[in-house]
């Protein structure tokens, strides 16, 4: 199939689009003869006349979900007649909008999110699929949550229950923020029971961002898309879980993938195949591509393999990303019984130019047969977007996953380790290698023998407290130390930390320097072991303690990470809380800034450089002057108004640099840069802390940088390395506070030097 | 108006063709990896987030740019120091389209240089402009309700006096209203508690919107504020009432919702709906009977609202 027979497809596909609306295809065996699909307006007539057009609202992003037009409609059209009905028909939902919606396994019922009105919130109903006797309810439409919050994406999943998205706040930072800096509106996982409601609600442990998409596969799990933000990594990736909220472990998309985001996925009749959207992260109105995505092994196709997923766009000529699309775009799938799959499509671009022509897209439901890359046309309403479909036929109840996981406690922990920290595939199938300090270029397996201890590290975002915003010259969220676990002599660690919470990991060799920093987030629930093979292990391998059956760390029992929100290990720049013995600022009045000031950077006179900025008053161009290396509290450029609260010298010395070298206009500088003293989440490769050298927690005289060699950057100053920690009189575990600033992101912010009070409304009860 | 998107269709056209090139340019390998952290090396381009080049972020401040572009390209500029841009992405801090105002100072405030300080002619800073513009009355009521937008975006605790000051005294309701959002961005109830304040505020929207935002921020301890909205004329405001008395599960709010709760009392079966719930999340048995009462309401939703709510009592 190349591109140019798709493109010829497409005439026949507008002529359909215009003149069969009425024109249903006749049930040809395919297994169904009824769809189910929800009809969203986009032209908004008002009471005056007034006509808006909504092309991207509340939709930007691909997980956004609070778009909202009045008029919208749950059809259930019988192919075979051609009789249409509407679930949500009459006056109560005639300002109502759906989101997304399921099918129950015995085709009986959906389940929707519908928000009545402007003010209302998206929340969850049920209803019959067939008109009633009742004229008040024909529909006989149920009710299930009710709270202040968005509840969306809800999936049946076995046992009775119904699995959602919610932005419901919990824990103790409440709704988390989007993209750790935007709105709060972040949504995670819940569940409730079809009879419940509300009252069997139950909250699963948080992402640091959305998680969408919600859908039940064949073997009793849940598969979702989540949005992973964790400094630089910023996609959509596949995940599952467990309906009881456990073991959430990823699916697909961590080791490369067609497009940025992965979504709308869905279950085809082949085990671990699936079919979904791939698209960009912004820009395509929720639309993209279809890629079949294969997660199973090699050896055996029931098993996952994520890591080796293998991926394939099935739709000629469709962009991945966010260009304008000569061929339209997908939105929504469904595999159909016959495997052909069900799903609204839309001619055009199919992106901002849209919005900027106020021409939206007009997204119709076709069925397209992957075999001969064509679409055949189901229906499509001018004036409308036809979305979501779905057949309506049974499909088989998956099996129950049971569980023991019941509690809701925040203050019952949950385990987390490590069999052999030292396995792993990341060398040998992903060819990763570690350099800086005592690595250059290490194969991770090797570099990962070193590994002393695992530091835990819990992110979080701007919901933390007013002030905390951008976290700094970092593209790093919130983080915070809840310990270090020690790595045994098998590998083995184990630890226990609180539920709910997103936390990522790093390996750290004897310098306390991060040997990798893991990007994805982790997280379990009350009482849950989340404990790994190894250090991202192969995921089709076997793994064991070494030589023997109970690795070290399990028989010494759990390290207890269990720490309050406020006491856990932050390390604030400035400004932090009377008496936090981790602000970074004091370790440099303290050691540092009778050389390293204004004046003079070590032996000799302070140099600086010159960044301009245009005066938007005056029209002028206006010079600041940024030091070579003045760690002083010395305000440099900026003070807010009416309130003193400066970006200290020592921070824009340390970290202007590696955010220059981001992007940057040449023109703008002038004066020699000095080298990345810190460079966020690397602090093993950061000259300042290379500069300093750092000795060996287990023997003091050995360096992680071996003495009397020339530095990395021969703009450092000094001829060669020394221990310039030790000249200057700084502690060992003062040089750390600097190691683990730089590894866990270089924040300027912390909860604790911006009068952070958590969440005081917590569901879950007591904040931990 | 087939004419019109005609002459569209061509503009788009031939903007297309720019828009791809530009697009190419900035997801090339060697641009997304620039100056990252060196442990990110093995990671997939697709995998992180291409960077917008200057030239990029001064096209789309210019005109003529969808709204999802000016989004995108912002956003992909988090840490691109293009230090002329600053004044044109300012002037988007009043733009029409809100989520193009927000992105400006989201980028904004990120600038170390040239948005918090003086300009050198003793200018004021470009923060300090925004908090002049609100509360200059000789503004149009949209400019200052926009600064107030901008203040809250801004993120920083120093706006909290201007936007909490608005947010009671100003006298556009416009302008209250999106001071009272601004409190809820800053999440922050405001120094006189000016949230709960606001719940009681001629204007309708205004009251709706101070108890969407005790929902919403860490800490609201204005919960008498809320109780008081029980009574409130407008049935938009005794749902939200409802809702935010059930998520605080404010037990001394009980005897307020069993009278909401019922039929004879309350005309809105949304706001009777919202008043069972919430009686079922406070689970204070005072509240049993009338969720009991409540499973012979006339309102299918309400009757829902009494199951559910009886499984928690």
């Amino acid at each position: 199939m190349t591109g140019r027979r798709f493109l010829t497809a497409l005439p026949l596909l507008g002529f359909l689009a215009f003149g069969c609306t009425n024109d249903a295809p006749q049930d040809d065996d395919r297994g169904f003869s009824k769809i189910v699909y929800a009809v969203r307006t986009h032209t908004i007539v008002g009471e005056d006349g007034s006509v808006s057009v909504d092309v991207a609202g509340g939709m930007g992003q691909v997980m956004d979900y609070l778009r909202y037009n009045p008029g919208a409609r749950l059809e259930i059209r019988d192919l075979n007649t051609g009789v249409v009905e509407n679930i949500i028909d009459g006056d109560r939902y005639k300002n109502a909008d759906v989101s997304s919606f399921d099918v129950s396994f015995d085709a009986q019922k959906v389940v929707f999110s519908m928000k009545l009105s402007g003010d209302d919130d998206y929340h969850l109903y049920t209803a019959d699929v067939t008109r009633g006797e009742t004229e008040k309810n024909p529909f006989n439409i149920h009710q299930l949550t009710f709270g202040p919050h968005d509840d969306i994406h809800p999936q049946f999943v076995s046992g009775g229950r119904i699995a959602f998205v919610t932005a419901q706040p919990y824990t103790e930072m409440g709704t988390r923020a989007d993209e750790y800096n935007h709105s709060r509106i972040v949504t995670q996982i819940g569940t409730i029971t079809v009879e419940g409601g509300d009252a069997d609600r139950k909250l699963c442990s948080q992402n640091l961002s959305h998680t969408i998409n919600l859908r039940a596969l064949s073997d009793g799990r849940v598969l979702f898309s989540r949005w992973e933000h964790l400094e630089n990594v910023n996609d959509v990736k596949l995940f599952s879980m467990n309906p009881d909220c456990t073991q959430m472990v990823a699916m697909g998309g961590q080791h490369g993938k067609p497009a940025n985001s992965l979504v709308q996925l869905v279950e085809t009749k082949d085990p671990n195949v699936f079919v979904g959207v791939a698209t960009s992260r912004e820009d395509t109105i929720q639309a993209g591509a279809l890629v079949e995505i294969n997660v199973g092994a090699e050896h055996d196709a029931t098993v996952v393999d994520e890591e080796r997923a293998v991926m394939t766009v099935i739709t000629d000529g469709v962009p991945t990303g966010e260009e304008p699309s000569p061929v339209g775009r997908y939105r929504a799938p469904a595999v159909l019984p016959d495997g052909r799959i069900l799903t609204s499509w839309a001619a055009g671009f199919v992106n901002a130019l849209d919005e900027l022509a106020l021409s939206p897209p007009d997204f119709g439901i076709y069925i397209y047969d992957k075999k001969t890359k064509t679409n055949e046309l189901v229906v499509n309403y001018e004036g409308s977007w036809e979305l979501y479909a779905l057949p309506l036929t049974p499909r088989a109840e998956p099996p129950i996953i049971g569980s023991i996981q019941n509690s809701q406690d925040p203050t019952v922990p949950v385990q987390l380790g490590s069999i052999d920290v030292r396995s792993t595939s990341l060398a040998f199938v992903h060819g990763e290698t570690v350099s800086g300090a005592q690595f250059d270029g290490t194969p991770t397996d090797v570099a990962l023998a070193s590994a002393d201890r695992v530091r835990i590290i819990e992110g979080f975002s701007s919901e933390a407290a007013a002030g905390v915003n951008m976290f700094g010259l970092t593209m790093a969220e919130g983080a915070a130390i809840l310990g270090e676990a020690k790595v045994e002599e098998d590998g083995s660690w184990l630890a226990e930390i609180p539920p709910f919470i997103p936390v990522h990991l790093q390996p750290i060799d004897e310098f306390d320097l991060a040997i990798r920093n893991q990007t994805t987030w982790i997280q379990g629930m009350p009482g849950e072991s989340r404990v790994c093979g190894g250090c991202h292990e192969e995921r089709v391998g076997v793994n064991t303690p070494t030589n023997q059956q109970l690795s070290i760390a399990a028989g010494r029992g759990a390290q207890d990470f269990m720490v309050a929100v406020n006491d856990r290990i932050e390390y604030p720049w400035i400004n932090a809380t009377a008496g936090n013995p981790n602000e970074i600022q004091a370790i440099f009045n303290d050691k540092c800034v009778a050389c390293h000031n204004g004046t003079t950077n070590g032996s000799r006179a302070q140099e600086y450089y010159t960044v301009t900025v245009t005066d938007e008053i005056a029209g002028t161009a206006v010079p600041y002057q940024v030091p070579r290396l003045d760690l002083t509290d010395t305000p440099v450029t900026v003070e807010y108004d009416m309130e003193v609260q400066d970006w200290p010298a020592s921070y824009v010395s340390i970290f202007y640099p590696a955010a220059m070298e981001m992007e940057m206009d040449d023109a703008m500088v002038a004066g020699t840069v000095p080298p990345m003293w810190g460079i966020p989440s690397d602090a093993r490769n950061s000259k300042l802390i290379e500069k300093l050298n750092v000795t060996s927690v287990n023997d003091a005289g050995i360096h992680a940088w071996p003495l009397g060699q020339g530095f990395t950057d021969a703009n450092i100053q000094g001829a060669s390395r020394t221990d310039h920690a030790a000249e200057v009189g700084l502690t060992r575990e003062e040089i750390v506070k600097l190691i683990r600033a730089i590894d866990m992101g270089g924040q300027y912010y912390a909860r604790q030097n911006t009068d952070f009070v958590p969440f005081d409304n917590n569901p879950l009860g007591r904040n931990y | 108006m087939k004419i019109r998107n005609a002459f569209i269709g061509s503009l788009v056209a031939a903007a297309t063709s720019l828009l791809v090139t530009a697009s190419a340019a900035d997801v090339s390998p060697e641009k997304i990896h620039v100056g990252r952290s060196h442990v990110y090396k093995n990671l997939s381009p697709e995998s992180l987030e291409s960077t917008s080049s200057p030239e990029r972020i001064r096209q789309v401040t210019a005109g003529n740019t969808a709204p999802t572009e000016i989004w995108t390209v912002l956003e992909h500029g988090e840490r691109v120091e293009c230090l002329d841009c600053i004044p044109d992405v300012a002037k988007l801090m009043y733009d029409g389209h809100p989520k193009t105002r927000e992105i400006s100072v989201w980028w904004l405030r990120r600038r170390v240089f040239g948005v918090f300080n003086p300009g050198a002619n003793g200018s004021p800073s470009i923060y300090r402009q925004v908090a002049m513009t609100l509360q200059d009355q000789s503004q149009p009521e949209s400019r200052r309700a926009f600064a107030a937008e901008a203040l809250g975006e801004f993120l920083v605790s120093a706006g909290v006096p201007f936007v909490a000051e608005a947010a009671v005294n100003d006298p556009s309701p416009v302008v209250r209203l999106a001071s009272v959002g601004a409190l809820e961005r800053l999440n922050y109830e405001g120094p006189g508690g000016e949230l709960g304040q606001a719940m009681a505020d001629d204007n309708v929207d205004v009251r709706v919107r101070a108890l969407r935002a005790s929902t919403r921020i860490n800490v609201f301890t204005g919960v008498a504020d809320i109780v008081q909205r029980i009574d409130d004329d407008s049935p938009r405001v005794r749902l939200k009432a409802a809702q935010a008395l059930g998520m605080m599960r404010a037990t001394d709010a009980v005897v307020g919702l069993v009278a909401l709760a019922s039929s004879s009392n309350e005309s809105d079966p949304g706001v009777r709906a919202a008043a069972v719930a919430a009686l079922g999340q406070i689970a204070d048995p005072g509240g049993k009977a009338a969720a009991q009462a409540a499973l012979e309401d006339p309102d299918h939703f309400v009757q829902d609202a009494a199951r559910i709510a009886l499984r928690r009592l």
